[in-house]
């Protein structure tokens, strides 16, 4: 977004003001800003690292700094705090349980659900994101049209297949979790949106709560009264609803509604994400052949190229923060309750830490771009990381493998958020 | 605060002051040894504060929790000296402990 746009858009409102220094007008809902976020957000990062931002709807402050927000913000909980949620106004009251909370709770939660997500586990799930991937590239091989978007044919499916396994639930349910996931998407950013409302109500916890009651029965059955990790994999599936059943978290049993909350926290938190970044690196590979010509010389890049499109296109461009008690930063006086949004999609491009950051390259080595903050950092660093880059590494892996003459046969249409940033239309063809 | 030497990638020795009640990690990080990338934070959930620890005071450490072992379980440097620095917290007893950085997996 240029200067003189964003004064043009900013012009019918005269009240909007700057409280910084820094001669500059950015906008998160301007409409150049969430086509094309990435120069928008590296320019305020360059321009204005620290800005007070007054819109109509929203207020908030926004960090682009990148040692700011690794060291100040994702590590001093909980001055900045995650337990009035994700969003720039406040819920009604904060949340007591689940992903967003503060340590010390929020540490023994991640600590009882981060074992479905270790080494072992994924390579648990790496034969069934193989057979996925594997599924979904011989369905677009069939298609006589040999043409389609790509987010629909294997962006969507791939991660939203993923989440059924990995929950325990019959994959081909995947179509009714991601349209679950994008309706409670809308209430986690506290959208009071009444369809998801009842859709959470009628659809989604009638469906998990029978999955609990089934691996509950499974222990009745086998005579278990008080589960342990010895449990799961044996008596109990390998999913991710057993796992909550044999953990403790403050040294007592999830009950049934913490262990549905565990599983939208799932929905909501790995499935758009995944799908994204994989519409989003093969966008990228694609949009300049030659970079998909150097990954099909060289598979070996695939991780460096899933990388840096994390780097470059953060699925989610910022979070929220909320400050616990008034705080001084860059000489302004937040007070306690500020809303401060931090920019990962800006701090990944600062040139101190990413060599020539505006330039999408998959050549980057990986102990370099893998300092990008979007899966965040610290205690809220993502519990799903490691499963997402297993999908998309697998996926891309797959897709150069077998459609090497993948190609871009139009342009993208973006995803609808200026929170999220990934592409619902990639249209492609193939031989 | 006990003085330790941490070994980088590239072989070189640098004298590091651990404050009392850090992890290793964070003696690390602190002391601008940028290569030990550490994301996660100190949540044991990353493997990507690996390190190699001086045999000799593989005793003094705290004992590796399963998360820790499956975790570096997933690094193909691994050997009897690994640990993840994020779960060693710095006391005087490890006063002149040699770390080296482990290879990036």
């Amino acid at each position: 977004m240029t200067d003189s746009r964003a004064r043009e858009t900013n012009g019918e409102t005269g009240e909007r003001r700057l409280m910084t220094k820094a001669d500059h007008v950015f906008d998160p809902l301007d409409p150049a800003t969430i086509a094309n976020p990435g120069p928008a957000y590296s320019e305020l990062a360059a321009k204005c690292p620290f800005y007070h931002y007054q819109g109509k709807d929203y207020q908030f402050y926004i960090t682009s700094d990148y040692k700011e927000i690794r060291d100040t913000i994702l590590s001093d909980n909980p001055v900045w705090s995650f337990k009035w949620g994700d969003a720039p106004m406040d819920w009604e009251s904060f949340s007591d349980f689940g992903i967003l909370t503060d340590p010390p709770f929020h540490l023994d939660y991640i600590a009882a659900l981060r074992k479905g997500m270790t080494p072992s586990r994924m390579r648990y799930y790496q034969p069934e994101v193989e057979k996925i991937a594997e599924d979904l590239v011989s369905a677009m091989e069939k298609r006589e049209d040999r043409q389609g978007n790509f987010h629909d044919l294997f962006a969507l499916p791939l991660p939203a297949r993923t989440m059924c396994f990995m929950l325990g639930a019959d994959q081909g349910l995947y179509a009714d979790y991601k349209r679950w996931a994008d309706e409670l998407q809308s209430l986690l950013f506290n959208d009071k949106d009444p369809n998801a409302e009842q859709t959470l109500i009628s659809e989604i916890q009638p469906h998990f709560m029978g999955l609990i009651e089934e691996r509950k029965q499974m222990l009745r059955d086998a005579g278990i009264d008080e589960p342990t990790h010895e449990h799961w994999g044996t008596v109990l599936p390998f999913d991710y609803i057993s796992l909550g059943l044999v953990s403790r978290v403050e040294g007592r049993r999830f009950n049934d509604m913490e262990l549905f909350q565990i599983c939208t926290a799932f929905l909501t938190g790995g499935q758009e994400t995944t799908t994204s970044l994989l519409t989003n690196v093969v966008w990228r590979l694609l949009e300049e052949p030659e970079r998909w010509e150097r990954l099909k010389a060289d598979p070996g890049l695939v991780e460096n190229a899933i990388e840096e499109s994390l780097r470059f296109d953060p699925p989610i461009n910022s979070h929220f923060r909320t400050s616990l008690c008034p705080v001084t930063m860059h000489g302004a006086e937040l007070p306690e309750r500020s809303k401060l949004m931090f920019s990962m999609m800006g701090a990944n491009r600062d040139p101190a830490i990413f060599p020539d950051p505006d330039s999408f390259r998959i050549d980057r080595p990986l102990n370099q771009v893998k300092r990008h903050l979007s899966f965040g950092y610290g205690v809220h660093f993502c519990l799903g990381a490691p499963i997402a880059r297993l999908e998309a590494q697998i996926g891309l892996r797959k897709l150069v493998e077998r459609l090497p003459n993948l190609r871009l046969t139009g342009d993208p249409r973006r995803i609808n958020s200026w929170i999220y940033w990934g592409q619902r239309e990639l249209p492609v063809a193939w031989d | 605060m006990p003085a330790i030497t941490v070994i980088t990638r590239e072989g070189e020795e640098r004298a590091v002051d651990a404050g009392a009640g850090l992890s290793l990690m964070e003696a690390i990080r602190d002391a601008g040894i940028d290569e030990l990338l550490a994301l996660c934070g100190g949540c044991c959930s990353c493997a990507t504060c690996h390190v190699k620890v001086d045999p000799a005071f593989l005793p003094l450490l705290p004992a590796m929790s399963e998360d820790e072992s499956d975790l570096l379980d997933s690094s193909e440097h691994r050997d009897a000296t690994s640990r993840l620095s994020c779960q060693i917290s710095m006391g005087e007893e490890l006063a002149g402990l040699r770390v080296t950085i482990a290879p990036e997996d």
